[in-house]
């Protein structure tokens, strides 16, 4: 059993009578990648700023390295790596300004190091502002990694960048769990999920609904099979007849879980048959997700 | 201190590669002194005899300069810094907030005696102004410069955005600039408003800065000296205390 560097115990948050965090507890054990996944509002931006120390809870406990997030915020931050959510800095320095100005407060010497690690050496003197997303976030995660820290929290890093730069990113998320660091990410994309994750947590209105290993949350909760078809009305019926659960989850498409791929072999073949629409995929964590909660999130982060 | 220096400079390099905020920065105030010399280069609402308008009026427009730049212009820096992110990167960081204050104000101040020093040059180069006990004005403006840094400090911290940052420095700068008795002579103001601009800091930073520039009267100007050093000390302590470093 490895060792907790995060313990989160009956945390809420409260923002003018607003429930933003519900009783939440959770522990991160070290050397993991640690993902909190949920929609926009769900409530995974407040708790990370919380153990952040960059909020205050409303109760509960929580500690970080062992030291309490209401009486050790500095100690805190000096052993610790944040990007924070929408990550901005200084715009008219360079990447390798912004880089050094936050290792210079953490007294860290290796800028080219990190720099290098990052994959940010092309562009390292170009201004922040004339970045692009994906190099922007690059220039994050580096100064985030200035704190030598082995704990690193890292708030929705991908959100709104192109697949290519978000699977740039994910190979630097990759190299930091390589090394052995802690990594606390949130995010609502399932892909970064199942890419990245040793545990998750999936997290909605404030609840933390389950927490455990990708794969365990897949074999427990995402069915064997997922059959998606368009409205034609004979393809719904056979698959309202044989699916163990059945989800409409917009206008167009309706998605059939079986718990086997037995079970799914006969409904398949006569689906194909018909003159529809016929997806068929390896369940995932948006299953998971869809079976937690009955929804799914959309790109943006909504809920669908 | 090492943290200080090293936000000092990341804000003045920063600041410096905005082409236009440092172009309109050093235009303000040569405009408003060239503007002041093209209506009251001949004689102005006062009659003075002894001192020629550019010395009657340059410690006013010096003091004024200084206070809208810390009222006004550190207010909606601060603010910015504070919506579009930078700060609560920072504060993500184990940077303290005395620490981002005093780097503020020293960034600040530098450049508000900067230009301040620009101003001057000109008014002697172009109008033959005459400056006299050079140190201690300087001195004073110094000092003038890190007490209104500081208002800006705390009303930076108080206020959410730009948009509130300009409508409440508006809302203080220009009564105070017109009940400074810097461009409206006191005399011709109603008691009441005399009493009140004796509450108002750039009150004795101008008539300490003109005993100073121009009467040649060091010791009448020890009175403003103080007071703006109070002020200085006092709005400092504030900002580090008023200044949200969590919960933002």
């Amino acid at each position: 059993m490895r060792d907790s560097i995060i313990e989160v115990k009956d945390l809420t948050k409260t923002y003018n009578g607003t429930k933003a965090v519900r009783g939440i507890s959770f522990s991160v054990k070290k050397g993991e990648v640690f993902s909190m996944v949920g929609p926009n509002g769900a409530g995974k931006t407040t708790t990370v700023e919380i153990l952040e120390c960059l909020k205050t809870p409303s109760s509960g406990h929580c500690s970080v390295f062992g030291h309490d997030i209401n009486k050790d915020g500095y100690k805190i931050k000096e052993k610790i790596g944040v990007m924070p959510q929408e990550f901005n800095t200084f715009e008219r320095l360079t990447a390798k300004e912004n880089i050094k100005l936050m290792a210079d407060l953490f007294d860290n010497k290796n800028v080219d190091k990190i720099i290098k690690l990052v994959g940010a050496k092309k562009f390292e003197d170009k201004k922040f502002s004339d970045l692009s997303g994906g190099m922007k976030t690059k220039v994050g995660i580096g100064m985030t990694l200035v704190s030598d820290a082995d704990l690193i929290f890292l708030d929705e890093p991908t959100t709104g960048l192109d697949p290519h730069a978000r699977r740039e990113i994910w190979k630097v998320i990759k190299k930091l769990k390589k090394e052995g660091k802690t990594v606390f990410l949130t995010t609502h994309y399932m892909e970064e999920v199942e890419n990245l994750s040793d545990r998750v947590a999936v997290i909605i209105d404030g609840r933390i609904k389950r927490i455990d290993s990708v794969k365990n949350l897949v074999d427990e909760h995402g069915g064997g099979v997922k059959v998606i078809v368009d409205d034609h009305p004979k393809a719904v019926e056979l698959l309202k007849n044989n699916a163990d659960e059945i989800f409409e989850t917009d206008d167009r498409y309706v998605t059939g879980i079986f718990d086997s791929k037995y079970k799914a072999r006969g409904t398949i073949s006569k689906l194909f048959q018909l003159d529809c629409e016929v997806e068929v995929k390896e369940a995932g964590m948006e299953d998971v997700f869809l079976r937690l909660t009955g929804a799914k999130i959309d790109e943006k982060g909504e809920l669908a | 201190m090492k943290k200080v220096y090293t936000i000092s400079v990341a804000l003045t390099k920063n600041w410096l590669r905005s082409k236009f905020g440092v172009f309109f920065s050093f235009l303000f105030p040569v405009v408003l002194l060239l503007m002041f010399m093209a209506l009251f280069g001949e004689g102005g609402p006062v009659e003075d005899m002894e001192h020629a308008p550019i010395d009657h009026y340059l410690p006013g427009l010096i003091a004024t300069f200084v206070m809208v730049n810390g009222v006004l212009g550190v207010t909606i820096n601060i603010t910015e810094y504070k919506r579009n992110g930078t700060l609560k990167r920072l504060i993500a960081s184990p940077l303290r907030k005395r620490d981002w204050v005093l780097a503020n104000v020293a960034q600040q101040t530098l450049l508000a005696v900067v230009m301040t020093v620009v101003m001057i040059l000109i008014a002697i180069i172009l109008f033959d102004a005459q400056v006299h006990n050079a140190f201690y004005s300087l001195g004073f403006i110094f000092v003038g410069a890190i007490a209104f840094c500081t208002v800006g400090m705390v009303l930076g911290g108080l206020l959410k955005d730009s948009e509130a940052a300009s409508g409440v420095g508006n809302a203080i700068a220009f009564p105070m600039m017109f009940l400074s008795g810097a461009f409206v002579p006191f005399e011709m103001m109603p008691d009441y408003l005399q009493v009140v601009a004796r509450f108002l800091p750039l009150y004795y930073f101008y008539t300490g800065l003109q005993e100073v520039m121009v009467l040649e009267n060091p010791s009448g100007a020890v009175t403003g000296f103080l007071v703006i050093g109070i002020f200085a000390i006092f709005f400092l302590v504030l900002a580090v205390t008023t200044i949200k470093w969590k919960d933002m």
